[in-house]
């Protein structure tokens, strides 16, 4: 097999034209899909028997959860090729996906309060699942901080990818809290092995709400990376010139 | 929709779609400012070291 493609990803050059290249159709995709899927759960989908109308927060809260679970194990698996190969763009992967993160995190705790107060009664309980998607927010403030702690870029990125390497096993513990302890949050009904314990009705408007967080993602990240690309190669000739056609 | 439940379901929906926003548009205006670095610091070189 012929990995020749594979190694060109890894120069700066070659991944900022790909990414440009990219990043506008993911990020169309993206909001399509969410418009679509979002508005679906919103006018479309079916009651819940249960918890009635307010079920409707799935569509933007169980999207917005996984990808921050996704996210952190992503840098993880970022910040281990950073620390062993040592390559560039993998650096640059571990601090342009915390602020994503964050952001993810922030609404799946937001969203997820909200959700809380009319079927527990109470906006926030320390219950596992949630102290633990906390813990999440506050690793992705720390590698954020720790960026923006060094005036050396390449130290500044060794540093947040050996946070990202270190604070991973949190990631097992939000997924599996609510089957290794007791919990208010109910069990996992869509992302786990087997059928999906809902309707088609409302399963699909979740998968591309899903599909459609998922590349957002994808669109940010990229845009992020070629941020810091340009100014970490911004003595580089082909910044030069990049520079030079806008 | 259920009133009871129209407060949590729209400030939910409001939340994400700010969060999309600012994911849109915080690395454009990023790049913007980068831009602008980058090319004052081309014309004045001594800047750049700084």
């Amino acid at each position: 097999m012929n990995w020749t493609w594979f190694h060109r990803l890894g120069s700066p050059p070659y991944f900022f034209q790909l990414a440009e290249r990219w990043a506008p159709w993911l990020m169309a995709l993206a909001l399509a899909l969410i418009v679509v899927g979002c508005g679906a759960g919103l006018f479309y989908a079916p009651k819940d028997y249960q918890q009635g109308d307010a079920f409707r927060i799935i569509y933007v809260h169980v999207p917005t959860a996984a990808i921050s679970l996704s996210i952190y194990a992503v840098m993880a698996v970022a910040g281990a090729v950073a620390l062993i190969w040592r390559m560039k763009l993998a650096e640059v992967a571990v601090v342009a996906a915390a602020p994503i993160g964050a952001s993810f995190t922030v609404v799946a705790l937001a969203t997820g309060m909200l959700w809380g107060k009319p079927m527990w009664g109470a906006y926030w309980v320390w219950d596992a699942r949630l102290t633990s998607e906390l813990v999440l927010l506050f690793l992705y403030l720390g590698v954020i901080a720790l960026h923006n702690a060094f005036s050396d870029a390449r130290a500044a990125a060794r540093a947040c990818a050996w946070l990202a390497l270190i604070g991973v096993v949190n990631v097992p513990i939000v997924k599996f809290s609510v089957d290794w302890w007791n919990s208010l949050h109910q069990t996992a009904s869509i992302l786990k092995l087997g059928k999906p314990s809902i309707t088609g009705d409302m399963l699909w408007p979740l998968l591309m709400s899903l599909a459609g967080f998922y590349l957002l993602f994808g669109a940010a990240l990229l845009r992020r990376m070629q941020n810091h690309l340009l100014w970490r190669e911004r003595r580089a000739s082909w910044v030069q010139d990049w520079l030079e056609t806008r | 929709m259920d009133p009871r439940y129209a407060f949590f379901i729209w400030m939910s929906f409001g939340i994400a779609a700010a969060m999309v926003l600012w994911n849109v548009l915080s690395p454009r205006i990023e790049r913007n400012q980068l831009k602008r670095r980058l090319s004052e610091a081309a014309e004045d070189p001594a800047e750049s070291e700084a």
